[in-house]
């Protein structure tokens, strides 16, 4: 009774280990998983290595392919293929921008199918995406890298040459600022002068004007107090309109001449 | 190389669909062509496998959501990789790419092509634009009839009046005659 016991646990245990053997195997059936880096920085003009391997239960053989494309960054559909290996032979796609830049870098043996894109350049950012069929197992999903290129030290030159340009140019814009500035000054001093001379002007005008009123004793004062030589010539224009203006009222108007001579 | 496929393709629950996909190649069709198909569901993200030829034989997923509905009705050496799909389902919307491989050209662009489901196949787009070219024909064919009956009616009226004029010319020469009689 003891000795069954013992014997009808541990086949027991067998029992339970082989289903759970037997499940695990049937949910893994035909299905084939692909690993890929998530993100991939590179510097522009190396190389760059991008990993991809895969788990599949089925023996690698002459059948099984890797596909890897590229969609670029920004752009959306499909994307396109720049290398296809199978049965130990690659073959580059059609796209000009990776011409003879893309090699096989993996091992089908080991699992690993990866590539080496040479030269990398800005316009290879995007997305790679790494896709194996290994029939019959085909069911599955490509597994994508985004891949960055960079600038090699670059940022700080160019903050450098940025504010080395700005600076010159600031200073370029005070110098301009001044010069304009100093122009300006120049410019208006000039016009003041000039508008002196209208005012002199103006004020001869008005002598002659109120010399008409009878007021000749008053307008010579004035003329005589501004300075001389501008006034020289005033004086005498108006002693010979005075004169004539004088025989023109005689001859025209008698009351006029009493006036004058009363006042005399 | 390049892929070819319908653009759109419209079925009803339950029954099958063919989806055509072919390829143009410089190349002699190879040994080795291979033909691959993926299917992305309307709103998911991300593209499956559903089906690959290669090596001259198909395999069809054994798993997932085309599970032994899958049948490759595809002449590869005549360029073609086309599938069956049977007894679709409202879950089978969605968008299929058919990628086609002819070492050494394996270069191009994959063909998507998008399949809507319906419990009743829809008026297709090419039946409503026949309609509208067809009533925009009739109208015009209308349009083009009024205007010569209106231009046939007013060739009437002018023709009655040339003949009332013909009657005055008549009253003219009565009117001689009997001068001459005087």
């Amino acid at each position: 009774m003891e000795i069954r016991l013992p014997i009808s646990s541990h086949s027991y245990v067998s029992l339970c280990v082989s289903a759970v053997f037997i499940i695990a195997g049937v949910s893994d059936v035909s299905a084939i998983d692909v690993f890929t880096t998530a993100e991939v920085f590179v510097e522009n003009g190396t190389t760059a290595t991008l990993s991809c391997s895969f788990r599949s239960k089925e023996v690698v053989s002459r059948l099984t392919t890797v596909t890897w494309s590229f969609l670029a960054e920004g752009e959306s559909g499909a994307s396109t293929t720049i290398l296809y290996h199978s049965d130990g032979k690659s073959f580059p796609g059609a796209l000009p921008q990776f011409k003879a830049r893309v090699e096989w870098a993996g091992d089908m043996n080991k699992k690993d199918a990866s590539i080496r894109v040479l030269q990398m350049q800005f316009k290879d950012n995007g997305t790679y995406s790494c896709d194996v069929k290994n029939p019959p197992d085909i069911t599955g999903q490509s597994s994508p890298t985004k891949v960055r290129v960079v600038m090699k030290e670059a940022l700080p030159q160019t903050s450098a040459a940025v504010i080395v340009g700005g600076v010159i140019g600031a200073v370029i814009g005070i110098i301009l600022i001044s010069v304009v500035t100093y122009l300006i000054i120049r410019r208006q001093k000039p016009s003041h002068d000039y508008e002196g001379c209208t005012s002199i002007e103006s004020v001869s005008t008005q002598n002659t004007r109120v010399g008409k009123k009878a007021e000749s004793s008053n307008d010579n004062s004035r003329c005589s107090s501004p300075s001389a030589p501008v006034q020289g010539p005033v004086i005498y224009a108006q002693l010979d309109h005075s004169g004539s203006k004088n025989s023109s009222s005689f001859h025209k108007m008698e009351p006029v001449v009493y006036a004058d001579i009363r006042k005399n | 190389l390049v892929v070819n496929t319908d653009s759109e393709k419209h079925a009803l629950v339950g029954s099958d669909v063919r989806l055509s996909c072919s390829f143009f190649s410089w190349q002699w069709t190879s040994p080795e062509v291979s033909f691959t198909w993926h299917y992305r569901p309307d709103g998911a993200k991300d593209a499956i496998s559903i089906f690959h030829y290669g090596g001259g034989e198909a395999y069809p997923a054994n798993k997932g959501p085309f599970q032994n509905r899958l049948e490759f009705v595809g002449n590869p050496s005549r360029r073609d990789g086309s599938i069956l799909i049977k007894n679709l389902d409202f879950g089978d919307n969605g968008t299929f790419t058919c990628d086609a491989k002819n070492p050494p050209d394996i270069g191009g662009h994959p063909s998507t092509i998008r399949l809507l489901v319906f419990e009743k196949v829809p008026v297709q787009a090419g039946v409503i634009t026949g309609s509208i070219i067809g009533v925009v024909l009739g109208l015009l064919i209308l349009v083009v009839a009024i205007y010569y009956l209106m231009r046939f009616l007013v060739a009437r009226r002018v023709f009655s009046l040339s003949m009332s004029k013909h009657g005055k010319k008549g009253k003219g020469k009565e009117g001689s005659q009997q001068k001459q009689r005087i």
